[in-house]
């Protein structure tokens, strides 16, 4: 029979407790910041001009686009030559804004009330109608004073908190208020009065106040509470009356159609979003100070508080029934305080202190993408748009922060393992409810979608696989580090967990934010004929290649060179592979410490068992067997190549293309192979374990491809695109570098996220570990080799590097891109009504009454240098006005873009000539000129009775 | 200041409540004294108010006890205001609404203490029993509820023997603890 472990210290880590305390904070802040933005637009669309009425919105109709229509034919209008441009600029100039000003102020109010109400609240706690202080009259022997003044010594307070009583509470209990390095103690009457008969009682009340104290609760409570309740007083009521408001006008206005269609999911959601940031605050800080009441009641014990203090509640009755028992813990999560049988038993043993509980994983998980989605759009509180940095620093917020949470969560328990000699959690209980929480929060919650669910629902389930695969790693990586750090304390690898975890996580949020949220909205995912075009750029000949499988394999290879990047606005596909490096080269750090045969140095006790590392004997064996696998994989792809190949135009750069993917698959197959052989045995470091397998498997490959095609043309049957045997070191190191970006990045991740999902084969028997210093030499230069390697791979595998970029982020060519023609021909004069207002009836009116003015002039001019005066300028004038109506959107119908089209090269070309023929003193292209112009009168009034026709 | 002042135009001049509650808590429940002088720092009228109404806020920092502790003093002081606004003819009914008490805290105006007019007989074991009825209600053993309702009732029939009680008058309080 085991011996009953020794009580583990309950601050061998962090609490983590203050960074969720901030991720609630950060939470509010943000929610309050995105209802501020609602306010403003309420507010500005109250102000706007008579003639702007659409405000920002008139700039999407004027582009040829339809807000409340088919996304995908919008994004196609959008993507015309020159419209992206032109909308910004109409946004910028018609999109209803309100001055700086008044949106610092609204800041500022909002900060001011709460800085007011965190100084008012203890003063209102603590007000003279309410306590009286503990003194000579309440307590004339100075008896109370005396205890409580030892209390504040022990508990080591440097500046003693005000005490006061209040008479009238009949509870034996205390509370503890405050703010900022002023705190309160209130003592109850019931505490009083019980006293003498309860001195221990009286001592353990008043200690677990003083530890709230010591433990900086009260600050960060009463910051957290001043800052919801100016939230929930004037900020949420504004949010909610808004979503009602256009909920009302959508059922009484807009009953059916399109418009409703969407309006109404994102005024329903805007509603859900109110009771589910309200549900989720209160819950997450009911959870966060259950767990500082556990801290408060350990420092209490530790100060020399009786136990039996917490002695007060009934054992939970055995036959209460699975619904009772299910009932009385739902109600328990709303609770602030944990019941006394879990706070007797916490002192007892702290093991619930080092648990890994359900709620927090879930509500960090929707918190940090709530917080990373609003900061993201709220940023400039509706001043105009978020730049790209902004929206990645807003996700790597919400991703530090759950990084911390949940790393910190894991990282106790798994130490708490490693003291109580028990098997450490996998993390995959924690990363399906990270994850679940990650998809809640996403799914319409944090975003004003305007449908009730996303596109294709299925690829949330992508978000999910993030959520589980992080929390999976950093429990494992973590148990790993427990075991095998030799160090004094756990500090410093604790913060490189956290850093890679943050890293990772970051990296993967920021490209849903970018990218895998815009695929489940429906977005295409790649353009295939696009992408064609885009590679022929940097493959010349590519285009004319006739290959069935081309498109595909361009296809696929444009995904993974953007998997993991967020459209290269921050991240690069280097920055994808040093993240996917950081989760197997960090775990191989671990091999340089000789096997452990005592206690690690950080842990307090003896008792504690020395406990196994990463198994590097069958790591590296899985690593050579996946090496010659890969090895095997590859030569059956070049030989099926090399049949298959066949010359004709384009046939090399498609060739390469082909060899580049049949090698990724190649490789990849063969690490994951090698992963999930490493991974069995040991549940708690499976994936570490696997990717350095993977990692190492990946390196041998690499290896392959280089000599395989450094060689090629002396392969026989092997070869695939020379005919002539030669050493070709530099063409083997870009196709290396190629492939070598994809597999030492999503190739890394890919393996990492199956592992979790492939069944293991248990071990009977552990194998018998060498020696403890056996081979500590040859595992340090294995790190090293390794190490190396891949640093120096992955710095210079950007060297060779095609880069094809792209402006839109599924590959499409601008060429490509083309309006979709009106739905209804309501939306048909919309969008030409709003080119008209938005800049067209301007840019027309004013060339035509140029064209009138070059006819006044030139009919006026009776020499040259009155030509030269009058006529010049107003040609220069014409081309300068053609040149901006150029810069405009494209009339929003096809048939008016063409007379539009029309009459501005007439008038251009008439301009143009204009200005030679006085330039020139050519009287013949002065005619020819005036001419074209008169000639400019009837293009105009094609397109004039055009627009009268359509516009009505 | 007259600790026994009398109510203006009510009643006539006596102990006060506050004062027979003290001396009785003495000698029967000693513990619960710094209970009785932190409330005689309020008026009768906001003692009587949250000792009949115990509201309990949520506090996110408490110790999280919410088991109410059988005192003696609520139980007195509640009976013998009930009896003394019964006996001077003012019903509870009529005592200052929670807005009143509001004003008169925002004015700093406080009431005088209520004082015990002369007491007989019927009214005395009305007490009793009132106070037997209050500490049943609270949850009190029996015989420990007897022994507090007839200490009482000595300390109204024999006015002499009440006790003026030690420490501060209620003169300080006026003038160190507005409410």
């Amino acid at each position: 029979m085991p011996a009953p472990a020794a009580r583990v210290d309950e601050r061998v880590l962090g609490a983590g407790t203050t960074p969720r305390f901030l991720l609630l904070t950060v939470l509010v802040l943000v929610a309050g910041l995105s209802a501020i933005e609602e306010v403003n637009y309420i507010v500005t669309y109250w102000f706007r001009s008579e003639d702007n009425a659409l405000g920002g919105l008139g700039c999407y109709y004027a582009a040829g686009a339809d807000p409340a229509g088919d996304p995908e034919a919008n994004r196609s209008a959008l993507r015309r030559p020159g419209v992206a441009a032109a909308l910004d600029a109409c946004q910028d100039r018609f999109e209803h804004r309100l001055p700086w000003w008044p949106v610092l102020l609204e800041l500022a109010l909002f900060v001011t009330a709460v800085a007011i109400l965190y100084w008012v609240l203890p003063r209102w706690k603590g007000r003279r109608a309410k306590v009286v202080p503990l003194d000579a009259y309440v307590d004339p022997t100075g008896e109370v004073r005396r205890a409580v003044g030892e209390l504040v010594a022990v508990a080591g307070l440097t500046r003693s908190p005000r005490i006061v009583v209040d008479p009238a509470a009949h509870t034996p209990g205390a509370v503890v208020f405050g703010r900022w390095r002023r705190y309160t103690v209130c003592l109850h009457g019931g505490l009083l009065a019980r006293r003498s008969a309860d001195p221990a009682g009286f001592r353990g009340v008043v200690l677990h106040e003083l530890a709230h104290i010591r433990n900086r609760d009260v600050d960060i409570t009463y910051a957290t509470v001043a800052l919801w309740r100016v939230f929930v007083a004037v900020l949420l009521p504004a949010s909610v009356l808004i979503s009602v408001a256009y909920l009302r006008r959508d059922f009484t206005q807009y009953p059916a159609g399109d418009y409703a269609a969407t309006n109404v999911p994102s005024s329903v959601y805007g509603l859900l979003q109110a009771a589910f940031l309200i549900v989720l605050v209160y819950l997450a800080r009911a959870d966060v100070l259950r767990t500082r009441e556990f801290y408060a009641d350990a420092d209490a014990a530790k100060w020399g508080a009786d136990p039996r203090a917490w002695r007060h509640g009934p054992a939970a009755s055995a036959d209460a029934g699975r619904a009772g028992r299910a009932l009385t813990a739902f109600a328990g999560l709303w609770r602030t305080h944990p019941g006394w049988a879990q706070r007797e038993q916490a002192l007892a043993d702290p093991v619930r202190l080092f648990d890994v509980q359900r709620l927090p994983m879930f509500l960090t998980g929707a918190a940090a993408i709530m917080v990373a989605d609003w900061a993201s759009g709220s940023a400039t509180l509706g001043q105009g748009d978020v730049p790209g940095w902004v929206q990645w620093a807003c996700t790597m917020l919400g991703a530090g922060l759950a990084a911390v949470i949940v790393g910190t969560v894991l990282w106790r328990a798994a130490v708490h393992a490693v003291l109580t000699n028990r098997r450490g959690p996998s993390g995959t209980r924690a990363g399906l409810w990270f994850g679940t929480g990650l998809v809640t929060g996403g799914m319409g919650i944090s975003r004003t979608a305007g449908q009730w669910l996303p596109e294709r629902p299925h690829f949330m389930l992508l978000l999910f696989l993030i959520g589980v695969v992080i929390t999976c790693w950093t429990a494992q990586h973590a148990a790993l580090w427990s075991r095998t750090w030799r160090g004094r304390t756990l500090g410093p690898v604790v913060l490189l967990g956290l850093a890679a975890t943050w890293l990772v996580f970051g990296l993967w949020l920021s490209w849903w934010q970018s990218d895998g949220y815009a695929w489940a909205q429906g977005r295409a995912i790649v353009n295939g004929e696009g992408v064609v075009q885009l590679y022929a750029t940097r493959y010349p000949g590519l285009a004319e290649a006739d290959a069935d499988a081309l498109t595909s394999v361009v296809a696929v290879s444009w995904t993974l060179s953007r998997l993991g990047t967020d459209q290269f606005a921050f991240s690069s596909q280097q920055f994808v592979m040093w993240a996917a490096s950081a989760l197997w080269l960090l775990p191989l750090l671990t091999c340089l410490w000789p096997r452990a045969t005592t206690a690690p140095r950080w842990a307090p006790a003896d008792h504690v068992r020395p406990r196994p590392g990463l198994p590097v004997r069958r790591i590296v064996r899985c690593g050579i067997g996946g090496g010659l696998l890969a090895l095997c994989a590859l030569a059956t792809v070049r030989a099926l190549l090399h049949d298959a190949v066949g010359p004709g135009p384009g046939w090399l750069p498609a060739t390469l293309l082909h060899d580049s993917l049949g090698a990724l698959v190649a490789v990849v197959v063969a690490m994951t192979v090698a992963a999930w052989a490493a991974g069995n045995g040991d549940r708690t470091c499976r994936l570490p374990a696997g990717l350095v397998a993977a990692g190492l498997t990946a390196l041998v490959g690499l290896a392959w491809i280089f000599l395989l095609t450094s060689a090629d043309g002396c392969l026989g049957r092997l070869d695939v695109v020379s005919d002539t045997c030669g050493w070709r070191p530099r063409e083997g190191w870009t196709h290396t570098a190629g492939v070598g970006l994809d597999v030492l990045g999503p190739g890394v991740f890919a393996v990492a996220a199956a592992l979790p999902f492939l069944p293991g084969l248990s071990r009977r028997t552990a194998p018998a570990g060498p020696a403890p210093g056996a081979g500590i030499t040859r595992r340090r230069l294995l790190v090293a080799g390794v190490w190396a390697a891949t640093v120096v791979f992955i710095s210079t595998s950007g060297l060779p590097l095609v880069q094809v970029a792209s402006a839109t982020p599924d590959g499409m060519r601008l060429a490509q891109a083309r309006l979709h023609p009106a739905a209804s021909p309501w939306t048909r004069t919309m969008r030409v009504l709003a080119w008209l207002a938005y800049g067209g009836r301007h840019h027309l009116d004013h060339l035509a009454e140029r064209g009138n003015a070059f006819t006044t002039a030139a009919n006026r001019s009776v020499s040259y240098d009155d030509a030269a005066a009058r006529v010049r300028p107003v040609c220069r004038d014409i081309e300068r006005g053609v040149a901006e109506a150029r810069a405009y959107f494209p009339v929003p119908d096809e048939e008016g873009h063409r007379y539009w089209t029309t009459f501005l090269n007439q008038s251009e070309r008439a301009a143009v000539k204009c200005r030679k023929a006085i330039d020139t003193e050519s009287v013949t292209l002065y005619r020819a000129a005036g001419e074209e112009m008169q000639q400019t009168y009837f293009s105009h009034r094609k397109f004039f009775n055009w627009v009268k026709k359509h516009a009505n | 200041m007259d600790t026994t002042g009398a109510r203006k135009g009510a009643v006539s001049p006596g102990i006060a409540v506050r004062d027979v509650v003290r001396a009785v808590i003495a000698e029967v429940a000693p513990g619960e004294l710094p209970v009785v002088d932190g409330l005689r720092q309020f008026d009768d009228d906001t003692v009587t108010a949250r000792l009949t109404n115990p509201r309990r806020g949520r506090e996110p920092l408490g110790f999280g006890l919410e088991e109410m502790v059988c005192l003696a003093t609520p139980v007195i002081w509640v009976a013998l205001d009930e009896t003394v606004r019964r006996v001077v003819g003012r019903t509870i009914d009529e005592a200052p609404t929670r807005w009143g008490r509001r004003f008169r805290r925002v004015f700093r105006r406080r009431s005088d203490p209520v004082a015990l007019p002369p007491l007989n007989a019927d009214q005395v074991a009305e007490v009793r029993r009132r106070i037997l009825e209050l500490s049943a209600q609270a949850g009190m053993e029996a015989d420990r509820a007897t022994a507090l309702a007839d200490r009482v009732a000595v300390v109204l029939l024999l006015p002499a023997d009440s006790p003026t009680p030690p420490g501060r008058t209620d003169g300080d309080d006026e003038q160190t603890t507005p409410a």
